[in-house]
């Protein structure tokens, strides 16, 4: 019994050093990746490559995403609004719901897997066949190199990719509230147009520059970290974008509760 | 000049070098021959810095680097030419690429200079016809060529060849020779 308890101990010690180790590798590796911004000038083709990986080619599943969302939840909100005769508030709840929330959210989580993964597979088969240690040895600094264009590409996608998003979900939901609920069009758009003010746009575009951050840190932290030959790079890219996920989640609720305490 | 004073290394309990003290004169080839496991690609590695030892002291030139940061030690890295046990050839890029890397990140030279050192390594190499290629499109030979290439295009002061023949056919093998 006694051993038990002494190997369970051992156990849960080892996962908390671990755990913390990590935690201080972390924070190293993006106060290094901050600290090498200085490097975008350098590195400014590649910047406009990742812009291109991050921003224009997923731009297709950020719309069809958007598009799907947008139209469900109006049908949703819709069915339930009509019980209660309010159908006239489709378009207001629509609007909250997709710029505070679903836009940024939806765009958050559909990049971190796209590009998420993207990022954990390469650099970790970049690790694994030793090509970030022939950057090092050569002189030249993978963070400047290989993290730095991909998240300053990222801040420079990611709102306006959630800014079309918003607008694909709100269209969608338009389409929907007009031709299912049979809504006539100015009870929809006006509410979406007038309602709206500025602490619901702090909201939904202060988010995407930190899902954007956290994103790009995470997966591109986890392929660096990437060991094991190609079993281990299925595992840091899946942790990756597991964790990416989870974070932008959180700080999704974090930041809209902020905001509305603070603003 | 690069020398290893009671240099310690372990990961955890296993102890990888165990009081290594090496000299390695200036102009002279030395060669490191052991069984596999027992720590020649990791002397390759403290040499560049690439990873710290537990203990001891390793000097380049006269300067001690193992407890050198990360920026303190590209100066350093940019004396030596290496190649790796796997070639590491940067994947996303052609062959002219990844020989000129080194040349376009590191020295100011003109795009005319790089290129003729390109060529001159391309010649050298027997890689005429490839320049564009993929490292996935050469064979095991080819790009063992490439590295040795891209180790020597910008006249390193120490050339770090670790296991330039692993692997080839004995006239691959006597060609990179």
């Amino acid at each position: 019994m006694q051993n038990t308890l002494a190997s369970y101990a051992s156990r849960l010690n080892e996962r908390l050093k671990n755990f913390f180790l990590t935690m201080q590798e972390f924070f190293e590796f993006s106060m290094r990746t901050f600290g090498a911004l200085g490097a975008t000038r350098r590195y400014w083709k590649d910047v406009l490559y990742y812009m291109y990986v991050s921003g224009t080619q997923s731009l297709l599943i950020v719309l069809v995403s958007a598009v799907s969302i947008g139209g469900l939840l109006t049908f949703e909100i819709g069915n339930i609004l009509t019980e209660f005769g309010a159908k006239g508030l489709i378009g207001r709840t629509t609007a909250f719901s997709v710029i505070r929330e679903l836009g940024p959210l939806l765009t958050g989580i559909m990049l971190s897997a796209r590009v998420g993964a993207r990022n954990g597979s390469e650099l970790g088969a970049m690790k694994i066949s030793e090509q970030i240690d022939a950057l090092r040895a050569f002189g030249t600094d993978p963070i400047a190199k290989l993290v730095v264009p991909r998240l300053v590409a990222a801040l420079i996608m990611f709102p306006p990719l959630t800014a079309l998003c918003d607008a694909a979900a709100l269209l969608a939901g338009a389409f929907m509230a007009i031709g299912y609920h049979s809504l006539d069009p100015a009870f929809y758009w006006n509410p979406v147009l007038n309602y709206l003010i500025p602490k619901d746009f702090y909201v939904g575009f202060l988010k995407p520059p930190v899902f954007a951050i956290l994103m790009t840190l995470v997966t591109c932290f986890n392929g660096f970290s990437a060991t094991g030959g190609t079993v281990g790079v299925g595992n840091s890219t899946i942790k990756g974008i597991v964790v990416s996920c989870g974070l932008v989640m959180v700080f999704n609720f974090y930041i809209s509760k902020l905001v509305f305490e603070l603003l | 000049m690069i020398e290893f004073r009671n240099v310690y290394l372990r990961y955890g309990s296993r102890e990888i070098l165990k009081n290594i003290s090496l000299t390695f004169e200036d102009r002279m080839i030395h060669m490191i021959l052991g069984p596999s496991g027992v720590g020649k690609s990791t002397i390759i590695k403290l040499m560049l810095g690439l990873i710290k030892p537990t203990s001891g002291e390793i000097y380049v030139d006269g300067v001690e680097i193992s407890r050198f940061t990360e920026k303190q030690l590209f100066p350093i890295r940019q004396k030596m030419g290496v190649v790796f046990q796997g070639n590491a050839l940067f994947d996303s890029m052609t062959v002219s690429e990844n020989l000129g890397f080194f040349l376009r990140e590191n020295l100011n030279l003109p795009e005319e200079e790089v290129q003729r050192r390109i060529k001159e390594q391309i010649k050298f190499a027997g890689l005429e016809g490839y320049e564009n290629a993929l490292p996935e499109h050469l064979s095991g030979g080819m790009k063992k060529r490439v590295a040795i290439g891209r180790a020597l295009i910008f006249h390193p002061e120490f050339i770090l060849l670790d296991e330039p023949t692993a692997g080839l056919d004995p006239i691959s093998s006597k060609k990179n020779s």
